[in-house]
């Protein structure tokens, strides 16, 4: 979704200016104010759980660091008085480094146990609030800490409600554009991404890890900022200001406005901050409506409430439904796709046209690119690989088959970083890739594919592949944020490769499927997502596993043909495993036949196919 | 010398007996997650609710205090009223916020179980107050037998009770996974959910199973806690809920037994940590050896190791 | 806890704000009383620590608040014109039950528990520090954990060290009842000493059934069923609501004593805030129901406020001393 325009930041500023003159009394107008930390508290929350799929549960405690440690640097407790906008980035980065550092300790976490560690350190950062004002007074106890020094903004005084409310809603238009800008950036893929395959992403070249973390401590910092801010307009900190209350309260912010969906979010906390004072009479039911909130949503409408409302979503209207919301037969939109605009593609127009094979510009050398040593890898009492040895040169196009259970895809993963190996070695271009993290063994240069799939479902065909982009590109929240030209010219040179490799695929993903969520795509073509996926992490080593699962003859016959134009075209090496024989026959220069873990067989594939070792192991022994 | 040994045993009883509680809201927090993977954060609040069943039941059967039946017998319905509605209380949590998100990604099933664990919470603050509930429980126990003193250590009977009963919970749960059928189902949907369903186990039949025997066993955690502090309010159910997550983990998710172990370690430190840190800290102590053991042990003490089948 | 405001004219109008004893809450109740126009009194905030918060806020406005019970000695000492109270300083009580504990209960050896709030934690150190000038210097100071049920682990430590009284400082009945009664169970031997919070015959004496026998409280108030000048007040109130708790009697008197100012104030035909704040700091022996005469001094504290002591003896507190100080 493109970011606000310039109209609507007009019609914002002067929405901001207007509104406090016009309200009752300082009460509405305090209300106004609280309702843009809020606001700025739901955007930060929404980087974290909405953008990158955390559930946070300490995010709470990040607002209350940055309030404290304005409460540190401004105010007669320690007698320090840091001036407003030098103490304000200070109380920032001070939460964003404590949520770096509990990031350190709990990013591993599985989902669950991330949500645990982060509400154990909640509740530790509360209780220390309370009991650290003995034997020194650090924190005030539970009687806080206030009267802070005034704000003076190169001379200008903030003292009025009216002041206060101006400068919390420019510090939530600012917060507001770095959403934006994150959003549509590498940065914003990339956190999309381990959102929804943690697993994939990786796969694709995203240091997830660290990715986490940086997601965690932008959330920490936005949090913190919002603090010190919240802390100069109360005048005082006190630790119930920052507990599990504050925490659901947001949280339920973000989820009425739907995880992720800017917008949303902000609509969600002016509701619910607005609301509650509306229904003053029925306050003691509002926590209680909060809860049946929380789990009607997530029961019934999860994506958000606002989400439906047209302008809060990018959600377009299917082109595959008619005005009157039938389908459309799908031939219909086939043809209906030629007239989409078919920019330049070093696709080779002949092969439409002409069934003849054109002159392959590579073919198979003789250096080895990838040599797998004697590798065993052992699943408690199960060995899955047995002292496997494997050379695959250079623009070679090399199959391994056998049954199931042989280890074929379990080598896919020890190569790609997934497994390590017991023992033995994997060796890619003379440098010793073993136990490699997943997204290291993609920068090197190769990519896979998986059996089961593991698209991101919730993206799109576009966005999918964008997202392999990631580790090919190196602009970094500076540049993102300030849309410095190396940021434009690498966001124009992903939009270019990705339409480039999309167009490999002819009429299969074109026009208005690029912009469809991947769970709405057949099958077939999402097999085809994800080898685009793949090819988009600019690799030099292809690992595709079962790459025609689920695809019937003739389209079979096209992924055939496409795996060797990537071959003799553009010159990939390619690693295949597959059932289908007729296709192993056609694309491979070797095959390799795999059983209980072991190699029982090499060679050219005519060769192999008379192996009795092989037929065994397909069909079982001859009867006597 | 004498003195740091009387105590410590003093201390230690303390520890076990709560220990025992927190061992059994913690089974009912592993039960769940071994067979559905989620963290039920209502959990706290079911024994939340046992506590105040338990309130309940005594102010029915009493007359200005006084049981109007026997008191072993009026104490006997309170725990099994408990249970009871904590397990139906379960059920229903099953049934109206979990059910329809099997399918769901984590974090909704998680945010739906905090949903309903601020809705309960709630609920019973809005219609009960927030003012404790008493439990006059001398009117229960025979007046000689109320306290006893040992040594330099004294101990009560209700604490005895307490002990003795989560004990003797303890191993009927174990006799139940061990011997029965159902006990058996619920082992196999632990392991693997999809293939106990294709063995031809009524996966949801045992999921209801272990919301009913999980619940229950924190409703009767909550009416022994009660009873053995004389106190309930609308709040208990989030920290004991906490600390009970904290010793299923500390434990080992998943493991029953471990959920045992893990509720009388827990216990047992939080009493030594107060006999030489100031007793406000106590609660940190839980909370720091969650996330240390999170950290460096993510399985806990009896827990596997799983790898992520690719 | 709750305040309350009220109007003067043909009606009176009660608003009562809860802010559930938390300051952030207590700040939200004061910014909409200060906002309500009409409102030109308020008994409370009760406690210190939200005393505490809101003062700017009721100070800046002019918005006269009577406490009952909030005694941390800073919240007259800041300055602020507005803030009145009906009950003695912690400074006053903590000297008052320092002697009371030297003196009465005869003490070698004091256990101070208090919870971490303003009020509690005032009065522990306030104790203190007189315990040590008395000449007591055995001391063992520990926290508690207002509404955790369990004091079992604490209690402990302090039947390990053997004190002659404890002095459990926490807020509300319910949790002295729990520590009585785990005390007596842990067979700490020990004179339990309680609160205000504890003077509360359903909360205290009946939930502890009767661990609390020979306990002593302190109070602000004196016995409220003695006083001839009360008699008609306890016989309403009880016959209404009950019981009656120690905070009641001084909640009652300082209304009184608020509308009387807010009465004097509109006597001219107008009234603002200021005029109100005045009329209260002009305030000079009013007779209420609190058995002594009430007077504010030049800071709106209390004049010559005491500390009154009680036993329990069966179901009732019998007072049995009053200080003052010396």
């Amino acid at each position: 979704m493109k970011g606000p325009n310039a109209v609507t930041l007009v019609f914002f500023l002067i929405a901001v200016s207007v509104i406090p003159l016009i309200l009752p009394n300082n009460y509405w107008q305090s209300i106004f104010s609280i309702t843009g930390i809020y606001v700025m508290l739901a955007l930060g929350l929404n980087i974290v759980a909405g953008f990158t799929g955390l559930l946070d549960l300490s995010y709470i405690a990040f607002f209350g660091i940055g309030g404290y440690t304005f409460a540190f640097l401004c105010s007669d407790h320690f007698g320090i008085h840091l001036p407003f906008l030098m103490a304000l980035p200070i109380c920032a980065v001070t939460a964003m480094i404590s949520g770096f550092l509990l990031g350190l300790t709990s990013i591993r976490l599985k989902g669950d146990y991330l949500a645990i560690v982060t509400l154990a350190f909640a509740q530790i950062f509360q209780l220390l609030l309370l009991n650290l004002d003995a034997p020194i007074n650090l924190t005030g106890g539970v009687n806080g800490i206030y009267a802070f020094d005034m704000i003076s903004l190169f001379s200008l005084k903030i003292i009025t409600p009216e002041n206060y409310s101006m400068l919390i809603w420019s510090c939530a238009l600012v917060v507001f554009m770095i959403s934006f800008r994150l959003k549509s950036s590498r940065i914003g893929r990339g956190w999309n991404a381990i959102r929804e395959d943690e697993l994939a992403a990786n796969t694709i070249g995203i240091n997830t890890t660290r990715m986490k973390l940086y997601s965690f401590a932008t959330g920490a910092l936005i949090a913190g900022f919002s603090g010190a801010v919240f802390a100069s307009f109360q005048d005082s900190v006190f630790p119930n200001s920052f507990g599990f209350q504050q925490l659901v309260i947001v949280y339920c912010m973000v989820i009425i406005g739907g995880l992720g969906n800017i917008y949303g979010v902000i609509a969600g906390a002016v509701v619910l901050t607005i609301l509650p004072e509306v229904l003053r009479e029925y306050g003691g039911l509002r926590m209680m409506i909060y809860g049946v909130v929380l789990v009607a949503i997530m029961a019934i409408r999860p994506q958000g409430l606002f989400s439906a409302i047209p302008g809060f979503s990018r959600q377009q209207r299917r082109p595959d439904k008619d005005e009157t919301g039938a389908l459309r037969a799908s031939t219909d939109l086939y043809y209906a796709s030629d007239h989409q605009d078919k920019p330049h593609t070093p696709h080779d127009p002949d092969q439409e046209t002409n069934p003849t094979p054109p002159r392959a510009k590579f073919v198979k050398q003789t250096t080895p690119v990838l040599t797998i040593e004697n590798l065993t890898l052992c699943f408690g009492g199960l060995t899955a690989i047995d002292s496997l040895d494997l050379k695959l040169h250079k623009n070679e196009i090399l199959s391994i088959i056998g049954p199931n259970g042989a280890g074929k895809s379990t080598l896919f993963n020890v190569i790609s970083g997934i497994y390590k190996g017991d023992q033995g070695r994997v060796i890619y271009k003379n440098q010793d890739i073993s136990g490699y993290k997943p997204h290291k063994v993609t920068t090197s240069g190769i990519a896979r594919t998986f059996q089961n799939l593991r698209l991101f479902n919730d993206l799109s065909v576009v966005e999918n592949i964008k997202a392999s982009r990631f580790c090919r590109t190196t602009s970094f929240f500076f540049s993102v944020i300030f849309n410095l030209k190396s940021n434009q010219r690498e966001e124009k040179e992903t939009d270019e490769k990705v339409r480039n490799i999309l167009n490999m695929f002819g009429k299969r993903l074109t026009g208005y499927r690029l912009n469809q969520k991947v769970s709405q795509l057949s099958y077939a073509n999402r097999r085809r997502v994800e080898i685009a996926r793949a090819m988009a992490t600019d690799p030099e080593i292809l690992l595709l596993d079962e790459p025609s699962a689920g695809m019937n003859p003739q389209e079979t016959e096209e992924i055939t043909q496409f795996i060797k134009t990537l071959r003799d075209t553009f010159g990939y090496t390619i690693l295949v495993i597959e059932h289908k024989l007729n296709l192993v026959k056609a694309v491979s220069d070797r095959v390799i036949v795999m059983d209980y873990g072991k190699k029982i067989c090499e060679g050219a594939y005519d060769d192999i196919a008379e192996n009795p070792l092989v037929i065994e192991a397909y069909l079982g022994k001859k009867g006597k | 010398m004498e003195d740091i040994f009387a105590q410590l045993s003093q201390q230690a009883i303390n520890g076990i007996t709560i220990g025992g509680v927190y061992a059994l809201i913690a089974i009912g927090y592993t039960m769940v997650y071994g067979v559905l993977s989620m963290l039920n954060f209502a959990h706290g609040e079911l024994y939340m609710i046992g506590g105040f069943t338990g309130w309940w039941v005594l102010q029915l059967f009493s007359i200005n205090h006084v049981p109007v039946m026997n008191a072993a017998l009026l104490i006997s319905l309170m725990i099994l009223l408990s249970m009871a509605v904590s397990a139906l209380l379960g059920l229903v949590i099953e049934r109206i916020a979990y059910r329809p998100l099997r399918k769901a990604p984590r974090m909704n099933l998680l945010l739906s179980s905090l949903g309903v664990s601020i809705f309960i919470q709630n609920f019973i603050l809005y219609f009960q107050g927030a003012k404790v509930k008493v439990f006059h429980v001398s009117q229960l126990i025979p007046q000689g037998i109320r306290v006893f003193h040992v040594g330099g250590v004294s101990i009560s009977f209700m604490r005895i009770f307490v002990i003795v009963t989560c004990f003797l919970l303890m191993v009927c749960l174990t006799l139940i996974i061990k011997k029965t059928n159902i006990g058996k189902a619920i082992r196999a949907t632990a392991q693997d959910i999809e293939a106990a369903a294709f063995m031809g186990i009524d996966t949801d039949k045992v999921i209801v199973t272990v919301f009913l025997i999980g619940s229950a066993l924190g409703g009767a955690a909550g009416v022994l806690v009660s009873l053995l502090f004389t106190q309930v309010d609308y709040y208990v159910g989030f920290q004991a809920g906490l600390k009970g997550f904290t010793a299923a983990v500390l434990g080992g998710i998943g493991s029953i037994p471990g959920a045992m172990a893990g509720g009388l370690m827990l216990g047992l430190c939080e009493a030594m940590a107060v006999t030489f840190f100031p007793s406000a800290y106590k609660d940190v102590v839980a909370f720091l050896i969650l996330i240390a053991v999170l950290i460096f042990r993510p399985q806990g003490l009896l827990g596997e190791k799983l790898r992520e089948k690719v | 806890m709750e305040c309350q405001g009220g109007i003067q004219g043909v009606k009176i109008e009660h608003i009562m704000g809860d802010d559930a004893l938390d300051p952030a809450q207590g700040i939200n109740v004061a910014r909409k009383f200060v906002s309500d126009e009409l409102m030109y009194g308020v008994v409370g905030p009760p406690v210190s620590h939200v005393a505490q918060a809101s003062l700017k806020i009721y100070g800046k406005n002019n918005l006269a608040c009577i406490t009952t019970a909030a005694s941390k000695p800073e919240l007259t000492e800041s300055g602020y014109k507005h803030f009145f109270r009906v009950n003695a300083r912690n400074d006053a009580h903590g000297l008052n039950c320092a002697l009371f504990i030297k003196r009465y209960l005869k003490a070698h050896k004091v256990a101070v528990l208090n919870e971490k709030v303003a009020y509690c934690q005032n009065l522990a150190t306030q104790t203190i520090k007189n315990l040590k000038e008395l000449g007591i210097s055995d001391i063992l100071n520990d926290t508690i954990v207002a509404g955790s049920k369990d004091y079992s682990a604490v209690l402990t430590k302090v039947k390990a060290y053997k004190p002659d009284v404890i002095f459990f400082i926490a807020t509300a009945a319910p949790d002295q009842a729990i520590g009585v009664r785990q005390a007596k169970e842990l067979g700490i031997e020990a004179i339990f000493f309680g609160t205000e919070g504890a003077r509360d015959k359903t909360d205290f004496i009946e939930a502890s059934e009767g661990a609390a026998e020979g306990a002593y409280v302190y109070h602000f108030s004196p016995d409220i069923y003695s006083i001839q000048e009360a008699d008609a007040y306890v016989k309403n109130y009880e016959a209404k609501y009950g019981t009656l708790s120690g905070f009641g009697p001084p909640a009652y008197e300082a209304m009184n004593i608020l509308l009387t100012a807010i009465d004097l104030a509109a006597k001219d035909g107008k009234i603002d805030r200021e005029e109100v704040i005045s009329q209260l700091s002009a305030i000079k022996n009013y007779k209420g129901i609190l058995g002594f005469p009430v007077s504010f001094d030049e800071k709106g504290d209390l004049m010559g406020g005491a500390t009154y002591f009680f036993k329990v003896n069966g179901q009732n507190f019998d007072q049995v001393a009053v200080l003052t100080g010396e």
